[in-house]
C-alpha cells in the first residue's frame, strides 16, 4: 500500500484536511509547540496565527503579536476594510538536504540524539548523541510492546515503541542555509503489508499504521510539516502497525514541489519492520544438563518475536535449604514414565504449580534487562495432588511391594512431600477377615489364643515405612516396609490399610498472574537429548502463548473468530486444534481432539509442530506482548 | 467382619445423612467412611445423598459415592474413567448422564492421561481391596436446573451399578430456562416390505419378563458389525401407566404386520451401551407406543415391546471392545447386558 494524499492547497495556506484539522482548535503533535525560525512559537491552535497562515501572508520570520508583516486582515473589532494583500514573488528554489530520524527526551518533542541507519542521516551534524540500528536481514526492527525508556539501564530505545520520530531539512539551492521558515514537507509512506495469507488486508483504526493523528481517532495516511528558519521540520511521528512483520518506508518530500530546486528528491527511512520482544529469567537445577529451549525461540522468531533468555540461574540444594528436600529428589523418581537418561541417582527438579512462591520463584542477578517472564525447566512439573483409594492388603512378608492399580500415568509417586506422602497408613492383625484362605496359602497362622504380641495388634504406617525403590515393578509400585513395632508378618497375619498422595504431572502451566511459566524437560530414550530439547522449547512456546492470550476466547478485531480455537475437549483453557482429528464417543457426541499439530494444542505429543499454526499466527501477530496477560 | 453386600445397605449403614457431611468443603469428612468401609464385605458401588434440598437454601446437589474393589478387579476394570452418573426427572422422565470424576478444571496440560495397564495382580496384591468416598455434586456434574423437581440417581461403572436414591428439589426460584436434556421420540415402524425393524409387536426375540416387580424390563442387544455396524435391540417392559404416558389423542399408526396400530399410551426408554474405560454413554431416547384398542387410564399396568436397530440412520460404529448395556425405563435401571467387539 503507498498513501500518496495530495492536498489543495496554495502556497502556504492550509486546506483540505489540515484546514479541518485545524477547525477545532487540536492539531497534530509535530506542529503545535515547535519553536519558530526566530525563536518565536508558531501556535497553529491560536486563531490569529491561523488567520495569518491561512491567508498565505503569515511570514514565518515575523514574531507573534508584533505584526512585523502587515497584516492584511484587519482584526475583528477595528472595524477597517480588508485589504487584499499583495503575493510577493518566491523565485528562490530550495531543496530537500537530509531526513534524519531521532530520538526524544522525556519531555517528548524535544530530540536528544540522532538515530542512525534507518534514516540516511546526520549529515549536519545537528546531533552528537548518537544511536545506531542495525540492519537485521533486509529491515530495521521496531519492538512495538516496549517503551522507550521502560528498562532500567537509563537508556533511551529509539527502537521500542510503536512510534518513529523524524526530522527533515531543507537548504536554499544556491547554498543558503537561513531565512528558510515556513516551507512545506510533505510525510507519506509505503506500508508492506506482511506476506502471510492470514495477515487482513485491513486493520482496525487503532492497528493501523500512519502519522500521528490529531486526537480525533485514525493515524494520518501522510501529513505536512514546516520547516524553521534552519530549514529543520519539527519532529514528525509515525506509528508503525501492529501486525508483526509489516514493513514501512517513510517518505518526505517538498511540498509543493514547485519550490523545490530538484521537484523530484524524496528521502526515505526504513524499512522499519514490526517486531516485538521480552526478556525471560530461565530458573534450572545446577548441571542439570538441560538444554535451552531453542526451538521456543525460533518459533517466536517466526511470528516476530525475541525472546531473550537472560539471568539463567541455576539453583542448588544449598542455595534452595529447606525447600530442597520437596523439589530436588534423585532422577529415577520423577522420571516415569519415561526410562531414566543419564546418571539415575543425579539430582531432578520438581516444580509444584500451587507453591507460588519460595527461593526457587525469586528473580534474580538482575543484569541489563530485567526479565518480563520466568521460566523455570524442571524434570517435572505438577498441580495438585491425588489421594489413591485406601487399599486393605495381606502382607506374607514384612516388605514387600504393591502396586496401584487403576491410577493415570500423570499420577507420580513421590516421597518426601511437604505434606504428608501417607495421608492414611495402618496395619493390624486380622485372623478373622477375608484374607484367611490367601495367609492359610501362605502357611501364616493365626495368633495362638492369649498370645498377643508385646507391641499390640493395631499400629501406624508412616512416610518412612514407604519406599519408593529405584528398581520398582513400574511407577504406581511402592514398598511397604513394616514398622519395627509391627510383628513378624510371616508369623502373623498382618493386613495394612494404606492411602497414599500422588502428585498430578502436567508438561507445564503459564500463570499470568505472577509471571509465571514452568516447563517439563523430559529425557526421551527415543529421540536424545536434542528432540528432548526441541520438546521443551515446544512447551515453552505453549505456556508463553498462552501470555499472549492464545487462543482468544473471544473475536479479535479485524480477524475475527480463531478459527480451530476450543475450550475442553480433553483440554483446559483455550487451545488449538489445528491438524487434530476429532474423535467422537457416545450419544449425543463427545468428541475430543487428538493429534492437534499446532504448538497451541492440549497435549505435547510427538505430532505437535514447534510453533504457531496458520490459523494461530494472525493473533500472534497481533498480540500486545506487554506486561501481564497481553 | 459383617457380612454386608448390598449397595442399599452400605448406603444406609455408612453413609449417614448429615448435613455436614453433604455440604462441608472438608474432604476429609468423606475420606473418614473408607476407614469404615474397607471392613466390610462389598464390593461394588454405593450412593447416598439428602432426600430432600431447599433450592434457595443450597447451591449444590451432593452425591456421595463410595466404592470398593479388589486389585484384580481394579486392574480389569477402571472403575473411575467407567463411571457415569444418570439421573432421571421422575416428572418430565428426562435423563441425565455425567462423569462424576472427570474435573475440567485440573486437567491442564496433561501430557500423559492414560490409564497405564500393569501385570495382572497375583495373591495379596489380587485379593487386596481398594475403597474410595467421593463427595461429587450432582447439579454441576449433570447440568441439572436448578428448579422444583424429583430426581433418581443411579452410578454405574461399566457392569456394576449402584443402589438408587431419590432426591426432591423444593421451594421457589426465578424460573431458570433450560432446554431438555433429553428428548425421546418414536420411530415409526418399517412398512411392509421394508423389512421388520423397527417393530412394537411383541415377536419372537421379545425378552420374556419377569413378573411381580411394578417395573420390569429386559433388553437383548445384538451388535452387526458387518457389512454395516448394526445394534440390534429387542426389549419388553411392563410399567404403571401415568398421565404423562397418554397422548392428547388417540392416533394410528401402520405396523409391520400391514394392520395400523391404535396407541394408546407411549413410555420413554433410554438406552445407554457403555464401552469397558468410557464413561460416556452411546445414548438412545426413544418414544415406544402401546398398542391397545381401548383407552388406558392412569394406574393401568401396560406391556411394551420393541425391536429395533439403534445405529439405523446414525454413522456410529463400534471399535473393539467390551461393552455393556443398560435399559432406563421410568427412573429404573435394569441390565447390564454384556457383549464382547472383537
Amino acid at each position: 500500500m503507498d498513501y500518496e494524499f495530495v492536498f489543495r492547497v496554495g502556497p502556504i495556506g492550509l486546506s483540505g484536511k489540515e484546514t479541518s484539522d485545524l477547525e477545532d482548535g487540536t492539531l497534530p503533535r509535530n506542529v503545535t509547540t515547535t519553536p519558530g525560525p526566530t525563536g518565536q512559537v508558531l501556535d497553529l491552535n491560536d486563531q490569529d496565527d491561523v488567520r495569518r497562515l491561512s491567508r498565505g501572508t503569515a511570514g514565518i520570520n515575523e514574531e507573534k503579536g508584533k505584526g512585523e508583516a502587515p497584516s492584511p486582515v484587519p482584526d475583528k473589532d477595528d472595524g477597517a476594510a480588508p485589504v487584499p494583500p499583495k503575493p510577493k514573488p518566491n523565485t528562490r528554489k530550495f531543496k530537500l538536504v537530509e531526513l534524519i530520524e531521532v530520538y526524544v527526551g522525556v519531555d517528548d518533542d524535544i530530540p536528544e540524539g540522532a538515530v542512525i541507519g534507518a534514516a540516511p542521516a546526520n549529515k549536519s551534524g545537528e546531533y552528537s548523541k548518537i544511536f545506531e540500528r542495525e540492519l537485521f536481514v533486509d529491515s530495521f526492527k521496531q519492538y512495538i510492546n516496549l517503551e522507550i525508556d521502560d528498562r532500567e539501564d537509563g537508556k533511551r530505545h529509539p527502537d521500542h515503541s510503536r512510534w518513529i520520530a523524524l526530522r527533515a531539512r531543507i537548504e536554499w539551492a544556491d547554498g543558503g542555509k537561513s531565512d528558510l521558515a515556513g516551507k512545506k514537507i510533505r510525510w507519506s509512506f509505503t506500508e508492506t503489508p506482511h506476506s502471510e495469507s492470514g495477515r487482513p488486508a485491513q486493520l482496525t483504526a487503532d492497528q493501523s499504521a500512519g502519522f500521528e493523528p490529531d486526537g480525533r481517532g485514525e493515524n494520518l495516511k501522510t501529513t505536512m510539516s514546516t520547516t524553521d528558519d534552519k530549514g529543520w521540520t519539527p519532529v514528525v511521528w509515525f506509528g508503525l502497525s501492529e501486525y508483526a512483520g509489516d514493513q514501512f518506508v517513510i517518505h518526505a518530500a517538498a511540498e509543493p514541489a514547485e519550490d523545490a530546486e530538484d521537484n523530484s528528491v524524496k528521502l526515505n527511512a526504513g524499512p522499519y519492520q514490526v517486531w516485538r520482544k521480552f526478556w525471560a529469567q530461565i530458573t534450572q537445577l545446577k548441571n542439570s544438563g538441560i538444554p535451552e529451549p531453542y526451538s521456543a525461540i525460533d518459533s517466536l522468531i517466526d511470528v516476530f518475536a525475541e525472546l531473550i533468555f537472560v539471568n539463567t540461574v541455576e539453583i542448588s540444594r544449598e542455595k534452595l535449604g529447606d525447600e530442597a528436600d520437596f523439589c530436588i529428589y534423585p532422577q529415577w523418581m520423577l522420571a516415569p514414565p519415561h526410562p531414566v537418561i543419564g546418571d539415575p541417582d543425579s539430582d531432578a527438579l520438581l516444580v509444584r504449580a500451587e507453591k507460588e512462591t519460595g527461593k526457587l520463584w525469586e528473580f534474580t542477578e538482575r543484569k541489563e534487562f530485567f526479565p518480563n517472564r520466568h521460566i523455570v525447566l524442571a524434570n517435572k512439573v505438577t498441580y495438585g495432588t491425588i489421594l489413591t483409594p485406601l487399599i486393605t492388603h495381606p502382607m506374607s512378608s514384612n516388605e514387600e511391594e504393591y502396586t496401584f492399580n487403576g491410577l493415570s500415568q500423570n499420577q507420580i509417586f513421590v516421597n518426601p512431600l511437604e505434606e504428608k506422602f501417607v495421608a492414611y497408613g495402618a496395619w493390624e492383625i486380622d485372623d478373622t477377615g477375608p484374607y484367611s484362605d490367601f495367609f492359610a496359602s501362605k502357611g501364616i497362622p493365626v495368633c495362638e489364643p492369649n498370645s498377643s504380641p508385646k507391641n499390640g495388634t493395631s499400629g501406624l504406617i508412616k512416610d518412612e515405612d514407604i519406599i519408593i525403590k529405584k528398581q520398582r515393578s513400574n511407577q504406581h509400585a511402592v514398598t511397604i516396609k513394616l514398622p519395627d513395632d509391627c510383628p513378624d508378618a510371616t508369623q502373623h497375619r498382618i493386613v495394612v490399610t494404606l492411602s497414599l498422595r500422588s502428585v498430578r504431572a502436567i508438561s507445564g502451566f503459564a500463570d499470568h498472574r505472577l509471571n509465571r511459566t514452568a516447563a517439563k524437560y523430559t529425557r526421551d530414550s527415543n529421540h536424545g537429548t536434542q528432540y528432548a530439547g526441541y520438546r521443551l522449547g515446544r512447551t515453552v512456546t505453549h505456556e508463553l502463548g498462552h501470555w499472549f492470550n492464545q487462543v482468544p476466547q473471544q473475536p479479535v478485531a479485524p480477524l475475527g473468530s480463531h478459527a480451530t480455537a476450543y475450550t475442553g475437549m480433553g483440554g483446559t483453557g483455550r487451545h488449538c486444534h489445528f491438524g487434530a482429528t476429532l474423535i467422537t464417543r457416545g450419544n449425543p457426541p463427545q468428541q475430543e481432539w487428538s493429534e492437534g499439530e499446532c504448538v497451541m494444542f492440549h497435549v505435547n505429543t510427538d505430532n505437535k509442530d514447534d510453533g504457531f499454526c496458520n490459523n494461530c499466527r494472525p493473533f500472534v501477530h497481533l498480540a500486545n506482548m506487554t506486561g501481564k496477560n497481553s | 467382619m459383617k457380612n454386608v453386600i448390598l449397595s442399599e445397605d452400605v448406603a444406609k449403614e455408612f453413609i449417614p445423612l448429615v448435613n455436614a457431611m453433604f455440604f462441608s468443603d472438608d474432604e476429609d469428612e468423606v475420606k473418614k467412611l473408607i476407614y469404615e468401609l474397607s471392613g466390610i464385605n462389598f464390593y461394588g458401588i454405593s450412593i447416598n445423598c439428602l432426600p430432600k434440598i431447599e433450592l434457595k437454601e443450597e447451591t449444590s446437589l451432593p452425591i456421595i459415592i463410595v466404592t470398593q474393589e479388589s486389585g484384580l478387579r481394579a486392574w480389569q476394570v477402571s472403575l473411575k474413567s467407567s463411571c457415569s452418573l444418570i439421573a432421571t426427572n421422575l416428572e418430565t422422565r428426562e435423563i441425565f448422564f455425567g462423569r462424576p470424576f472427570w474435573d475440567p478444571e485440573t486437567e491442564t496440560s496433561l501430557e500423559e492421561i492414560d490409564e497405564v495397564k500393569y501385570q495382572k495382580p497375583e495373591g495379596g496384591q489380587a485379593v487386596s481391596i481398594l475403597s474410595d468416598a467421593t463427595r461429587v455434586d450432582a447439579r454441576k456434574v449433570l447440568g441439572l436446573p436448578w428448579t422444583p423437581g424429583r430426581y433418581r440417581f443411579n452410578v454405574v461403572s461399566f457392569d456394576w451399578i449402584s443402589n438408587s436414591v431419590d432426591v426432591a428439589l423444593e421451594g421457589t426460584v426465578p424460573e431458570e430456562m433450560v432446554p431438555p436434556a433429553s428428548v425421546s421420540r418414536l420411530i415409526e415402524p418399517a412398512k411392509s416390505g421394508d423389512g421388520y425393524l423397527p417393530t412394537y409387536l411383541r415377536v419372537s426375540s421379545s425378552p420374556k419378563l419377569q413378573t411381580g416387580a411394578s417395573t420390569a424390563a429386559d433388553v437383548t442387544v445384538t451388535p452387526k458389525p458387518n457389512p454395516h455396524t448394526q445394534l440390534l435391540v429387542s426389549g419388553s417392559f411392563s410399567v404403571i401407566a401415568d398421565e404423562t404416558h397418554l397422548p392428547f389423542v388417540a392416533y394410528n399408526i401402520p405396523e409391520i404386520d400391514g394392520v395400523d396400530k391404535n396407541v394408546a399410551a407411549a413410555v420413554p426408554v433410554t438406552l445407554a451401551l457403555f464401552v469397558k474405560n468410557s464413561s460416556i454413554p452411546y445414548r438412545f431416547d426413544w418414544k415406544i407406543p402401546i398398542y391397545s384398542e381401548r383407552p388406558i387410564k392412569p394406574g393401568d399396568r401396560v406391556e411394551g415391546y420393541f425391536s429395533l436397530d439403534a445405529f439405523r440412520g446414525t454413522e456410529y460404529y463400534l471399535i473393539a471392545g467390551d461393552y455393556v448395556a443398560y435399559l432406563i425405563i421410568e427412573g429404573q435401571i435394569f441390565g447390564p447386558t454384556s457383549y464382547c467387539i472383537t
